[in-house]
């Protein structure tokens, strides 16, 4: 919007891209709902909607340099230094924007100036403290390094110098006024300062020697009015007279700094907003013990893998509840590239292969996973095809949805995308599944994309060399109890029922044990 | 300034206040050892004759009899403090009835401590009005008694009061009292605060600044504005009030805040002067039930000279229409008493005796008994069976076990413990080795230990074990089977004498 203006000062900068404009989205992809990735990004941007930060977290980046452009920047945050000194900056910009933005609906003159001096005192020191904590971390980031330069180029503007000067200047004047009032009936006497000594004090004095304890605070809680009412403002006229020198400054100060910020802070602001607001979440998170890493993102690579990973959306969700998180692994080399996950239901099969979506999702975007180690690929795109829970009536009509959608996913599809099936044909009997969840399958092998399957057919997972087996499980001395754990083992259906026989003791371990006793 | 009849250095955790029409103490909840010795010693018999009729004394006796004072030097200043009282009562009880109205005659003052600054103001002046009344007499009366006190705690009270409580700093309270009228209006300092609000308010000794001839006369540089507030204008004369208020506030606070030391500092004077009022009602309930009582010597944990003459179960003696039997005893330096022998042969009455004395003496009180040596303990803890199982979640025994669990957690060296047949309620053997293997522990983690058992098997254990550590009592019977109450030292014996006793009420017919 203003940056054409920036530019006259210096070089286009952004800690989000190198060089070009940073890419944004504003539509939210079509996978987003499906993988809970909505609700990863409304976790993240909660409290900074103002920002309007979302759309920094619709748009994948396309290349290797620009996610790890990202990476190195939030590598530079794990330093408390880097990361405080952000965070800094923007928790002022967000202040000195709520006080210009009061200032403007303020009708006494004096009071609507004082307002506009505090924003612009608030502004130099934000940036100041900025600039200087930038400079004492030692970024090593292309991002960083970049934002301590134009730093440096900014601070020592010309007009940024005046403009710190004058503030501060202006300020000591004020916050040097020192005044007594007299209320005596309707009358209110204002004075400069003389020495007397504080009455409350002597009163206390007097009877301290009684004391046994701290006593109690009878103050009464006066509302904390912002603004001035019509005698206060009547004050400081008087005050304007008897403190003659202090109140001109204050006006010629307002005259020549009535826009102060500079566009390219304003806009540094938002995009350090993308690395906190994520690195927040991510903070949340990992308090319970979650990991979290910086996958190696390549493009056109199909040897991925994840360990110890979640699915965001949920661990957010559970670690509010206090609740714990279960992890799980994958990992595809050589020739597999399909998922195929089966299990007894409400064992996590979802939730893993949302977890697969997201991860990719997010690695694109150059930030950080969830997991103690990854490697991704850096996609074309993202597919999913989840069931839809409308139009459960109509159960022919559903089928014809479910084949619709499936049909339009796999002809879009790539060798380099993404893909995501999580139990469709349900609506139809089990040859007809079987059938259908073949067709989709085959064509799926023959793109050669990535891609988690989760199905109740189990027999899918051994349709190619390329395909593996997940399997949701239970505790072994309780079935009853879903572990959430996907693990990778051969889909014979026996699982549960091995499981049951542990909760009786009566595995063949468990009978020798108890025999030899 | 404060009262230090109780303690040299320490203050009392708790306090008095006013709920509804009637007095409370309120301090932190009793724990749960209090309140199992209250149950096993059977203490609010004791506490009701400290109260005479005074729920408050009776609440502040128990608040001090349960908090074991730790040392023989600060049990020989209160013992000292309460000689003083036992010669003066009239004096103890002219200063309570002195604090007590202070702070009576304090909370039926109208007008509350909340809403405005003004009123807060207000009612604090009249509060301290009102306390300065009971300063005068508290100086009268310390004027005409202090030559008779000795005691340490009498004497450094009866000093403090006629430092303190000086003419002038009499006349220094009533300048206050007249000045927080606040006649001359509202003088506050302040400086300029976010957009230009006042901030930093200060009340300021409110006389008149004066203004030079020159100003006043239109020549010389203007130091002072004013503005009047135009007529009708409401919302003005609510923001100058409002502004004066911040003023208010600060002083209003300062006045309140002084309210509370001079109450606080009465309901400490109530607090100390209760529990001396709570021994007198004790000492003249005793002595109208024949009971000797005599001041203990408490002794350093070390000391090898334990013993008792003439001991009785204070609270037994209190309910009981026929004079109770004393024990008498030497221990010597030995930590473990055991007490076997026939039922209803007075050995829960010993226990108790022995705990009860025990917590008086710590609480710098004269004991039951004719004379007393004991050690000074960490505190005192009581183990008795329970008749029933109130928790219905865990069996008996493991209820038993579950609460000596919980009173482990409270032990340290030196502490006194009180087992009244404990860990019974299984089979003898089981018993005998677990209460053996607690009872061992205890003494050699240098802790005392008073036990009644019916357990044969435990004390003979004790008895091969711990021969030079303890000592054993027994419930003697005489030659018709009839139960003097009186213990003897003496080896257990292998049965109980039930049977007598079955004897003695004539059975129930199925002989």
């Amino acid at each position: 919007m203003l940056d054409e203006m920036a530019g006259q000062m210096s070089p286009w900068f952004s800690v989000l891209t190198d060089g070009t404009r940073s890419r944004e989205q504003v539509e939210e992809p079509d996978y987003f709902k499906d993988l809970n990735l909505a609700a990863v990004v409304s976790a993240v941007t909660s409290g900074s909607e103002a920002y309007n930060l979302a759309p920094l977290f619709h748009a994948r980046l396309q290349d290797e340099a620009a996610t790890a452009y990202r990476q190195d920047a939030f590598r530079d945050l794990n330093s408390p230094k880097i990361l405080g000194a952000a965070q800094a900056f923007c928790d002022s910009m967000e202040a000195v924007g709520k006080i210009v933005a009061h200032s403007n609906k303020v009708s006494f003159a004096w009071p609507r100036q004082a307002w506009l001096l505090e924003a612009a005192v608030r502004y130099v020191s934000a940036v100041e403290a900025l600039a200087s904590s930038l400079a004492r971390a030692e970024p090593t980031s292309k991002s960083f390094v970049g934002l301590a330069s134009w730093l440096g180029d900014y601070t020592s503007s010309k007009g940024f110098v005046s403009l710190r000067t004058e503030a501060s200047t202006v300020k000591k004047m004020i916050d040097s006024v020192r005044y007594s009032v007299r209320i005596k009936g309707g009358r209110v006497i204002v004075r400069r300062y003389e020495e007397r000594p504080d009455y409350s004090a002597e009163v206390l004095a007097t009877f301290a020697k009684f004391a046994r304890s701290d006593a109690h605070d009878y103050r009464v809680t006066f509302r904390r009015e912002v603004d001035m009412n019509h005698v206060e403002a009547a004050i400081v006229d008087m005050l304007a007279k008897l403190f003659s020198d202090e109140f001109a400054a204050l006006s010629a100060f307002c005259k020549s700094h009535a826009e102060f910020v500079d566009t390219t802070a304003a806009r540094l602001d938002r995009e350090l907003r993308f690395y906190l607001c994520y690195l927040s979440l991510v903070r949340r998170v990992s308090a319970s013990g979650l990991k979290f890493c910086y996958p190696s993102v390549q493009a056109g690579s199909k040897a991925v893998h994840a360990t110890d990973t979640f699915d965001l959306a949920l661990a957010a969700q559970l670690v509010q509840q206090s609740k714990p998180v279960v992890t799980n692994s994958f990992d595809l080399s050589g020739v597999e590239r399909v998922i195929v996950v089966s299990g007894p239901n409400q064992g996590g099969k979802t939730t893993f292969a949302r977890t697969f979506g997201q991860l990719h999702h997010l690695a694109s975007l150059g930030c950080p996973v969830p997991g103690s180690s990854a490697s991704l690929a850096l996609c074309d795109n993202i597919y999913t095809h989840f069931e839809r829970e409308e139009d459960l009536s109509n159960l022919t009509g559903k089928l014809e949805d479910d084949l619709i959608r499936a049909r339009d996913l796999l002809l879009k599809a790539t060798g380099s995308s993404v893909v995501v099936i999580n139990e469709i044909f349900s609506s139809t009997t089990f040859e007809d599944a079987r059938w259908l969840s073949r067709k989709v399958m085959e064509k799926l092998v023959r793109l050669d994309a990535l891609a988690v399957v989760v199905s109740f057919i189990d027999e899918l997972s051994e349709l190619a060399p390329s395909t593996i087996s997940m399997v949701s499980t239970v505790d072994p001395d309780d079935p009853a109890v879903r572990t959430f754990k996907v693990e990778r083992q051969k889909a014979d259906g026996k699982a549960y029922a091995y499981a049951l026989a542990g909760r009786h003791r009566l595995r063949y371990s468990d009978l020798i044990g108890r025999l030899s006793k | 300034m404060k009262a230090h009849l109780l303690s040299p250095d320490s203050d009392s955790d708790f306090t008095i206040v006013k709920m509804r029409w009637a007095y409370n103490v309120e301090g932190p909840a009793l724990t749960g050892r209090q309140q199992a010795l209250i149950d096993d010693l059977e203490l609010d018999t004791l506490f009701d004759a400290m109260s005479g009729g005074d729920p408050v004394i009776g609440e502040i006796s128990k608040r001090v009899v349960l908090s074991e004072l730790g040392n023989p030097a600060d049990i020989h200043y209160r013992q000292a403090v309460l000689q003083d009282c036992l010669k003066h009562p009239e004096v103890v009880r002219d200063m309570l009835t002195i604090a007590v109205e202070a702070i009576d005659t304090e909370s039926r003052l109208w007008g509350g401590m909340s809403g405005r600054p003004e009123t807060v103001l207000h009612r604090s002046v009249q509060g301290l009005s009102n306390f300065v009344v009971y300063l005068k007499k508290l100086r009268r009366l310390a004027d005409e008694h202090a030559s008779k006190m000795s005691s340490e705690g009498f004497r450094a009270l009866f000093d403090e009061l006629s430092r303190e409580l000086s003419d002038d700093y009499f006349r220094e309270v009533e300048d206050h009292l007249k000045k927080l009228e606040l006649k001359d209006g509202v003088l506050m300092s302040a400086r300029l605060g976010p957009a230009l609000k006042g901030t930093g308010y200060v009340l300021r000794s409110p006389e008149l600044s004066r203004v030079a001839l020159k100003e006043r006369i239109g020549l010389g540089p203007r130091t002072e504005y004013h503005w009047d507030l135009p007529p009708r204008d409401e919302a003005g004369a609510q923001a100058i009030s409002d502004l004066a208020d911040r003023g208010v506030n600060l002083v209003a606070n300062a006045a309140a805040q002084s309210g509370d030391h001079l109450k606080s500092f009465f309901a400490a004077l109530w607090v100390e002067l209760g529990f001396y009022a709570g021994c007198l009602n004790l000492h003249s309930a005793l002595r109208a039930k024949a009971v000797t009582v005599a001041m203990p010597t408490p002794l350093g944990w070390d000391d090898a000279e334990l013993s008792w003459s003439g001991l009785v179960d204070p609270c037994l003696a209190l309910r009981s229409e026929n004079a109770v039997v004393a024990n008498d005893c030497s221990r010597g330096s030995r930590r473990l008493v055991i007490i076997t022998g026939a039922n209803s042969g007075g050995k829960s009455t010993l226990l108790r005796s022995v705990g009860i004395a025990q917590l008086m003496m710590q609480a710098g009180m004269f004991v039951a008994a004719s004379e007393l040596r004991s050690c000074v303990t960490s505190g005192v803890f009581s183990h008795f069976i329970r008749d029933e199982d109130q928790t219905m979640t865990s069996g008996k025994f493991d209820e038993e076990l579950q609460r000596m669990s919980v009173l482990a957690d409270w032990l340290r060296p030196h502490a006194l413990v009180l087992f009244n047949e404990s860990f019974s309620a299984t089979n003898e053997r089981e018993g005998a080795e677990i209460a053996t293997q607690i009872v061992e522990a205890l003494l050699d983690s240098d802790i005392a230990v008073c036990f009644v058992t019916h357990n044969f098997t435990f004390a003979e254990h004790l008895l091969k074990r711990q021969s030079d550590r303890s000592m054993f009592l027994r419930a003697e019977r005489d030659a018709d089977g009839r139960r003097p109450f009186k213990l003897v030292e003496a080896d257990p014996l292998p049965t109980s004498f039930g049977a007598d006793i079955y004897g003695r009420l004539g059975g129930w017919g199925v002989d």
